[in-house]
């Protein structure tokens, strides 16, 4: 195994939302400006609601649009309140938002920062 | 496999072994890697509970500055789950071998299922013929 070293982050959670198709990225802008780092979106089919709402169910697209956002839990609540409020998921049928915790994650963070990390830890010690 | 190993008990149909404690992995990798990271895992690591599909991602991309904000890339996205015993080791071994650890590398997560059914594959015996075809097949 690689001796390279892994900057783990904890306290983090994973946020996923069910939206129609096209209804993402108003959902992702509205998760950036609370302060989320990025999104990532795939198409997925749904099923469910549609079929029992009938000749109605024409309104509701059978595809959708899957979100996923990881943030700090400091960040959560405020995060998950903008989508759901974006994705106006108080109206039947126009999607679901849930919330994983996580264990750990990890991504490239810039040497700056592992040092500013380190700075606040020693001040903190 | 863990110690605990709950036995669901659905209706009157057969009881079905679920695992507890497994962690799910998920990696976001640039296109193109998933699929070799996707092999590592079947061949040297031997997990077949593993599974790939494209995303789209939404994020900083300071390369093209102010511009960049909001640019859409796609991205790899990799799934698998893995025993709690050797979850850090899998979680190390994406992140390394998927170069997470580099400007634009990705991010890597993981986090617990409540259960999980093991996903085994049905026996194929071992066909000389067949293996013969396929060495000779081999693109190089």
């Amino acid at each position: 195994m690689s001796k390279r070293e892994i900057t783990v982050l904890t306290d983090v959670a994973l946020i996923t939302c069910v939206v129609q198709r096209g209804f993402a990225d108003e959902v992702i802008a509205a998760a950036r400006d609370a302060g989320a780092q990025g999104a990532t979106t795939y198409y997925a089919r749904g099923s469910g609601v549609r079929e029992r709402l009938g000749i109605f169910g024409v309104a509701i697209d059978v595809e959708k649009e899957v979100i996923n956002v990881v943030v700090s839990q400091d960040q959560l609540d405020r995060v998950f309140e903008r989508m759901y409020l974006a994705g106006k998921l108080d109206t039947p049928g126009m999607g679901f938002i849930h919330v994983t915790a996580l264990e750990k994650a990890a991504t490239y963070v810039p040497e700056e920062v592992k040092e500013k990390l380190h700075r606040s830890v020693r001040r903190r010690g | 496999m863990s110690g605990s190993e709950p036995e669901f008990n659905v209706g009157n149909q057969m009881p079905m072994p679920a695992m507890a404690d497994q962690r799910q992995i998920t990696a976001i990798l640039p296109t193109g890697i998933g699929h070799t990271i996707l092999e590592l895992l079947s061949l040297h690591c031997g997990l077949s509970t593993a599974s790939l599909h494209r995303a789209r991602g939404v994020g900083i991309v300071p390369l093209i500055g102010k511009k960049g904000v909001g640019a859409q890339i796609e991205w790899d996205l990799i799934s698998v789950i893995v025993p709690p015993d050797r979850a850090d080791e899998i979680f190390a071994l994406i992140f390394h071998e998927g170069e997470i650890d580099r400007p634009h590398g990705g991010f890597i997560y993981m986090g617990e299922l409540q259960a999980a059914t093991s996903f085994m594959l049905p026996e194929v015996a071992d066909d000389p013929d067949a293996t013969a075809e396929m060495e000779i097949t081999k693109p190089d």
